[in-house]
């Protein structure tokens, strides 16, 4: 029977910016804008520091307390993480925010985020696009401006 | 990390392998997948890449990719990638080339944190492939 072994980083990288094409005159390893001979290993080296944590020292990843920072909407930035508190509820995870009274539901904990994301972002274009707040929508506004801004 | 920004994921996909080409640093993601067979189940994965793109990162990180089997989000492995991300005005990249173990059949998630910060996921699912007709002999990968 086969058994699973732990995990092997073969190579970890922090990628540089990468251009579309190199303009001749940039150096001769570059034959005038076509590319020299790529490396020749499988894998290239790793140029960041990579710990791979054993299972007996694992975090529990369904915790009690989560700081969501993916919001996921290409016009809006996080100014910090909104914590969310998790619990299980009839088999479901709900993620709440209770500064807002704002959650989230999935059959794990992703999909819960997911969930809140979604109805974060809604919740934000919502207020955005309306003048006159009534106090308690206002304050909801108030909040959301000190974890989320537009870009 | 406290103070650093919170970094956006602009992409985050699970491949063959990711490869950097030398003089442009252009990325190829050589072979996009989510699903895995195999005949046996623990079973290993043994070359699996996953490649990430952020946005607004800037300072010290320190990213967590955890693991984590669906079924009981039971978590698998975690690994920890150190990075200084100097310009927070221009996206950043990792890529992470590696090989897996897999427990059993079922859903899993690759989950990035920057720090305790969860950012994304990626799902995977692991299925249990037919046996070949015959009875020919098999034997499961092996990470190296």
């Amino acid at each position: 029977m086969a058994t699973a072994e732990a995990p092997l980083v073969h190579s970890a990288q922090q990628l540089e910016s990468g251009t579309a094409y190199i303009p001749a005159g940039q150096g001769t390893q570059y034959f005038g804008g076509l590319l020299g001979p790529q490396h020749g290993g499988p894998f290239p080296l790793s140029n960041v520091p990579v710990m791979i944590l054993p299972s007996d020292q694992l975090p529990n990843p369904r915790p009690s307390l989560v700081l969501f920072a993916g919001l996921r909407d290409p016009k809006l930035r996080m100014k910090q993480a909104i914590p969310l508190d998790v619990t299980v509820e009839e088999g479901h995870v709900i993620v709440n925010w209770a500064a807002i009274d704002e959650f989230g539901s999935g059959d794990a904990l992703s999909t819960a985020i997911n969930d809140f994301a979604y109805a974060l972002r809604a919740l934000y274009w919502y207020l955005a696009g309306v003048e006159e707040l009534g106090p308690d929508l206002a304050n909801i506004k108030l909040t959301l401006s000190q974890y989320i801004e537009a870009r | 990390m406290p103070n650093e920004p919170v970094p956006s994921v602009v992409a985050m996909l699970v491949c063959d392998q990711v490869i950097s080409e030398q003089g442009t640093n252009k990325k190829s993601l050589i072979g996009v997948f989510d699903n895995f067979y195999s005949l046996v189940f623990p079973a290993a994965l043994p070359r699996i890449a996953v490649y990430v793109k952020l946005a607004d990162a800037q300072g010290d990180y320190l990213f967590k990719l955890r693991f984590v089997n669906l079924r009981d989000e039971s978590l698998v492995f975690e690994i920890s990638i150190q990075a200084k991300i100097l310009d927070s005005g221009e996206h950043s990249e990792l890529a992470l080339n590696f090989g897996v173990p897999v427990p059993e059949e079922g859903k899993y998630e690759f989950q990035l944190y920057a720090g305790e910060e969860y950012l994304h996921r990626v799902t995977l699912n692991a299925k249990r492939a037919p046996l070949p007709q015959g009875g020919m002999q098999w034997q499961p990968p092996k990470l190296p």
